[in-house]
């Protein structure tokens, strides 16, 4: 009785656990940036964006549009990521990510995503982007980082897109 | 007589079915209610994609469509410098939907084919901001295959 209880509990203990780590955003990493410029990128933002498969001798386009939402201290606490590749959709939930902005406007941003779009593996499961924002943090102009700093979407994809509030 | 008659008023309503271009009917996911109006009016367009199987065939064009900010897209026009082919062909109708965060969904009818070679439509994913709708194919084939071959994203104004 003991024995089974224990065994019991153990796997409640199991899977409470692998609920609990399930969920947790993956941990990304963003360049310093400076702090009252990342402060102006806050709120949610919606975007698109048009871009092709580099291996694939630029004969394989991708699209989509998505959201994400900027707390101000340079972290991404949600959004979407929605991609129209090789003739799938695909629908990604943006479950966290980092960003910093440097005093003249271009900086950086980290999208994890609930997925790996476009049929690629594990460190695809979210993007990294460059990022020039304008005066008023209204609009972020970006394209895809293939630097591999967090994911390696963006050597597989270059894109390019803009987003706004 | 009378039969004559019926089969005069079947061939008139295939005719003027014909000449008006019946849209077709499209389905858009249900959204959510209050974030519809966002969308009303009369818009612009461009857009720039590529073929998907068949490298180096790109497609732009502008267009135009007219919303009713209850989900319904009643007008428009489409035109498509398609592999370097003109035409322009028209939004018959449609549909929409957009979600609480401003990203959602359009299906636009049309007269005839995109591209002459997909479909009566396309599908696409909108993100709506300060900039005003903008906009990729979608590749679900919900209502239209279109955007599983050509890829595009754009971006639509008020006018």
């Amino acid at each position: 009785m003991f024995n089974s209880r224990n065994h019991c509990l153990t796997v409640v203990a199991v899977v409470f656990w692998a609920v609990a780590i399930g969920s947790a955003q993956a941990v990304v990493t963003c360049p310093s940036g400076d702090k009252a410029a990342t402060g102006r990128v806050t709120g949610p933002y919606n975007f698109n964006y048009f871009g092709t498969i580099a291996q694939h001798a630029g004969n394989e386009p991708v699209a989509g549009t998505g959201s994400f939402v900027a707390d101000g201290k340079g972290n991404i606490t949600g959004g979407t990521f929605n991609m129209n590749c090789e003739g799938f959709e695909f629908n990604d939930a943006v479950t966290g990510g980092c960003y910093s902005i440097n005093q003249d406007g271009t900086g950086f941003i980290s999208l994890a995503f609930s997925g790996a779009p476009c049929f690629f593996g594990s460190n695809s499961e979210g993007v990294d982007l460059d990022i020039i924002v304008n005066s008023t943090a209204s609009e972020i102009s970006f394209a895809s980082d293939a630097g591999d700093r967090n994911f390696f979407t963006g050597l597989e994809i270059p894109f390019s897109g803009v987003a706004s509030h | 007589m009378f039969k004559n008659g019926k089969w005069l008023t079947i061939a008139a309503v295939v005719f003027w079915a014909s000449a008006i271009g019946l849209a077709q009917a499209v389905t858009c996911p249900p959204g959510t209610k209050d974030a519809a109006p966002r969308i009303t009016g009369p818009y612009k367009f461009t857009f720039a994609g590529s073929q998907y199987y068949d490298p180096g065939n790109p497609v732009v064009g502008t267009g135009t469509f007219i919303s009713d900010g209850h989900g319904n897209i009643t007008r428009g026009t489409l035109n498509l410098n398609c592999f370097v082919y003109q035409s322009t062909v028209t939004i018959t109708g449609g549909c929409y939907s957009l979600n609480a965060d401003g990203t959602g969904f359009m299906s636009l009818a049309l007269s005839d084919y995109f591209c002459t070679l997909f479909d009566l439509g396309v599908d696409l994913d909108l993100a709506v901001n300060n900039l005003g709708i903008l906009f990729a194919s979608d590749a679900s084939d919900l209502n239209f295959v279109t955007g599983e071959y050509i890829p595009f994203s754009g971006a639509a104004t008020n006018q």
